[in-house]
C-alpha cells in the first residue's frame, strides 16, 4: 500500500510542478529563501503525506532536483529530495532571484521580449539571444565555469535561434551565477546564490530537471521604464 | 465525349500528383557566362580567424581561412575558403571562382554554421552604371535546415548604389558607408528587422555598435578589435595581428562601464594591390570578400600605423 501511494505521489508531483509554473503569480515573488513556494505548497495542501520514520527520512533527502523558474517573478524555486520527501515537507526547498531576460534594461525594446532584436557574438556564431521557451528540460551536466561567471549547470535545450547565417537550433543554455541584469538566454542566478544551487545539484542523485513557465497572460509585457 | 473529358482530367490529376516536384532552377542557368582565357590572377590577401568558446573559455571551436586572388583591375576573382571545427571535428575546403557574366559576376560559396553545411549560396552581381544588384539564391543543405526555414531555398536581392558625390561611398537598402578623416563609418540609416552592427574603423581599431549612449547620443560601442600592423619595406606586404578583442559589458549586459577581454585570433596578410584606384572595384570587393570588415583599411586604402 505504501509503495502504491508513493508511486501515485511521484506521478502527481511531476504534473504538479509543471502546473504550478502556469499558476505562478506576482505574490510568489515574496517567497524568499526560507519558505519555499507558497503556490506549490497550496497545491499539495490536500495531498495526504506519508509519515516517515527517521531512517526513511534520511533516505529521501538529496534525491531528485527540480529547478522551477517563474518568469513573471524572475525567481527560481529549488526542490531537492525524493518526491516522498517533497510532499512530506522534508526536502530542501528554497527560492532564489534570477534573470531570464535577454533585453537590457536600457534598451528601447520590451525588456520581457523573448528574443533580443540585436545580434551578439559567441564563438563563431553571431545570433539574437533568445529566452528559453516554456517547458521542462533535462539538466545534463555541470561545469566549473560558464563565461567567467563561475560554476553552471547545462540545460539540454535546443532553441530555434536567429543567426546571421540563418535559423539554427542552439544548445548552449546554462543555469549560472550573474551580477548583471540580463543574459543571452541562460538562467542567471543572482545575489550570490549559485553556490547553494550547485550544492543541491551535486547532492542530487536522481533525475535533474528544470521547468520554466510562460509570462502570465494576466500580466502584460513590461515596458522599458516599468 | 463527356466521359472522355473526365477521364482526361483524372489522368492529368494523377500525373501531377505522382510526378516528382520540379527541381528549383539554379540562378546560374539563367546567366550568360563570358570565357576569359587570358585571365591572370594575383594573390592579394590571406585572412585567418580562430574562434574560441565563450562559455568554456580558452577552448577553440572553429577556424576560418581565406585566400583572395584579384585580376588586373583589382577585383577579387578567386577565393580559397577553408573552415575547421573542433566539435564536431570536421573541416570544409572549397575554391570559389567569381565568373564574369554578360551583365556582371557570379559565384557560389558554402555557408557553414556550427560545423554543419547550412546552405550553398549562389550570388549574381548585376552591374549598372550607378549601382549594382546582388541576387542571392540560398539552397539549404539539410532536412533540418529546410524545416527550420520552411522552404528548400530562399532568394533575396540587395541593391548597392555608388554615392561618391555626397561624401558617402555607397548606400544599400538599409545601410550607407563613408570615409572621413581617414576613418570609415558604416551605419544603418533606416530600421531593418535583421540589423547587423554598425562599423567604425579608426586608428588600427575596428569597432562595432548597435545603439547610442542615451546621455551623449554617441555610438555605444559593443566590441573593439585592436590590431597591430607591420609592413615589409621591400615588398610592401602588410601583416596584421589582432592584439585584443574587447567586449563592452555596459553595452552588452547593462552592466558597469567595463571592457572585458575575450579570446579570438585574427591574422591578415595583405599585399599592396588590394586597394584599387577605381573605387567601384573596392566597393564590389567589400561585398564579395567574406569577413571583409577586418580588411576595410586595406580595401579602401586608409592609413594604418605600423610598428
Amino acid at each position: 500500500m505504501k509503495n502504491l501511494l508513493t508511486t501515485l505521489v511521484v506521478l502527481v508531483f511531476g504534473a504538479a510542478v509543471a502546473t504550478a509554473q502556469g499558476l505562478a503569480q506576482e505574490t510568489a515573488a515574496a517567497a524568499s529563501d526560507a519558505g519555499g513556494d507558497p503556490l506549490t505548497e497550496a497545491f499539495f495542501a490536500e495531498v495526504e503525506g506519508i509519515s516517515l520514520g527517521e531512517a526513511e527520512a534520511a533516505l529521501v533527502k538529496g534525491g531528485d532536483l527540480v529547478l522551477a523558474v517563474h518568469r513573471n517573478t524572475q525567481t527560481m524555486t529549488v526542490y531537492n529530495g525524493t518526491p516522498a520527501a517533497i510532499v512530506n515537507g522534508l526536502a530542501e526547498v528554497y527560492t532564489v532571484p534570477v534573470t531570464t531576460r535577454v533585453v537590457q534594461r536600457s534598451s528601447p525594446q520590451d525588456k520581457d521580449a523573448m528574443t533580443r532584436n540585436e545580434f551578439v557574438k559567441s564563438g563563431s556564431v553571431t545570433y539574437k539571444p533568445t529566452q528559453l521557451p516554456a517547458g521542462t528540460y533535462k539538466l545534463d551536466y555541470s561545469t566549473k565555469d560558464v563565461a567567467g561567471y563561475g560554476p553552471g549547470i547545462h540545460i539540454d535545450a535546443y532553441v530555434e535561434t536567429v543567426t546571421t547565417t540563418g535559423l539554427m537550433k542552439m544548445n548552449d543554455y546554462f543555469v549560472h551565477g550573474t551580477d548583471l541584469d540580463n543574459t543571452w538566454g541562460c538562467i542567471g542566478v543572482k545575489c550570490g546564490n549559485m553556490g547553494r544551487v550547485m550544492n543541491s545539484y551535486h547532492r542530487s542523485y536522481g533525475p535533474k530537471i528544470l521547468t520554466i513557465d510562460s509570462y502570465s497572460p494576466r500580466r502584460g509585457p513590461s515596458r522599458r521604464h516599468d | 465525349m463527356k466521359h472522355t473529358w473526365w477521364i482526361a482530367c483524372l489522368v492529368l490529376s494523377l500525373l501531377s500528383a505522382f510526378s516528382a516536384p520540379a527541381e528549383a532552377l539554379d540562378l546560374s542557368a539563367t546567366l550568360h557566362f563570358i570565357d576569359e582565357p587570358d585571365l591572370v590572377l594575383h594573390e592579394a590577401f590571406t585572412l585567418r580567424l580562430k574562434h574560441y568558446n565563450v562559455v568554456h573559455e580558452g577552448e577553440p571551436v572553429a577556424e576560418e581561412y581565406y585566400v583572395g586572388y584579384i585580376d588586373d583591375t583589382g577585383l577579387v576573382r578567386k577565393l580559397l575558403h577553408k573552415e575547421t571545427y573542433w566539435k564536431p571535428s570536421t573541416s570544409f575546403e572549397e575554391e570559389v571562382i567569381i565568373r564574369k557574366t554578360s551583365d556582371g559576376y557570379y559565384y557560389e560559396i558554402l555557408s557553414i554554421l556550427l560545423g554543419k553545411e547550412y546552405s550553398r549560396d549562389h550570388h549574381h552581381y548585376r552591374l549598372d552604371s550607378g549601382e549594382f544588384t546582388i541576387t542571392t539564391q540560398r539552397k539549404f543543405l539539410s532536412e533540418e535546415i529546410i524545416q527550420l526555414n520552411g522552404a528548400a531555398e530562399k532568394i533575396t536581392t540587395k541593391t548597392i548604389t555608388y554615392m561618391h558625390d555626397n561624401g558617402y561611398l555607397w548606400q544599400s537598402d538599409y545601410k550607407r558607408a563613408k570615409i572621413e578623416d581617414n576613418q570609415y563609418f558604416e551605419h544603418y540609416y533606416t530600421q531593418n528587422e535583421n540589423m547587423w552592427d554598425n562599423i567604425i574603423y579608426t586608428d588600427n581599431t575596428i569597432s562595432l555598435y548597435y545603439g547610442y549612449d542615451q546621455d551623449t547620443n554617441k555610438p555605444l560601442l559593443k566590441y573593439k578589435y585592436l590590431f597591430s600592423y607591420t609592413k615589409d619595406p621591400t615588398t610592401g606586404e602588410i601583416h596584421g595581428t589582432l592584439d585584443d578583442w574587447l567586449w563592452n559589458i555596459r553595452a552588452l549586459f547593462d552592466g558597469p562601464e567595463k571592457w572585458k577581454r575575450n579570446p579570438l585570433e585574427i591574422e591578415v596578410h595583405v599585399k599592396s594591390n588590394l586597394h584599387a584606384q577605381d573605387m567601384h572595384v573596392n566597393i564590389l570587393n567589400q561585398q564579395i570578400i567574406p569577413r571583409s570588415e577586418y580588411l576595410i583599411p586595406f580595401i579602401y586604402g586608409l592609413r594604418v600605423d605600423y610598428q
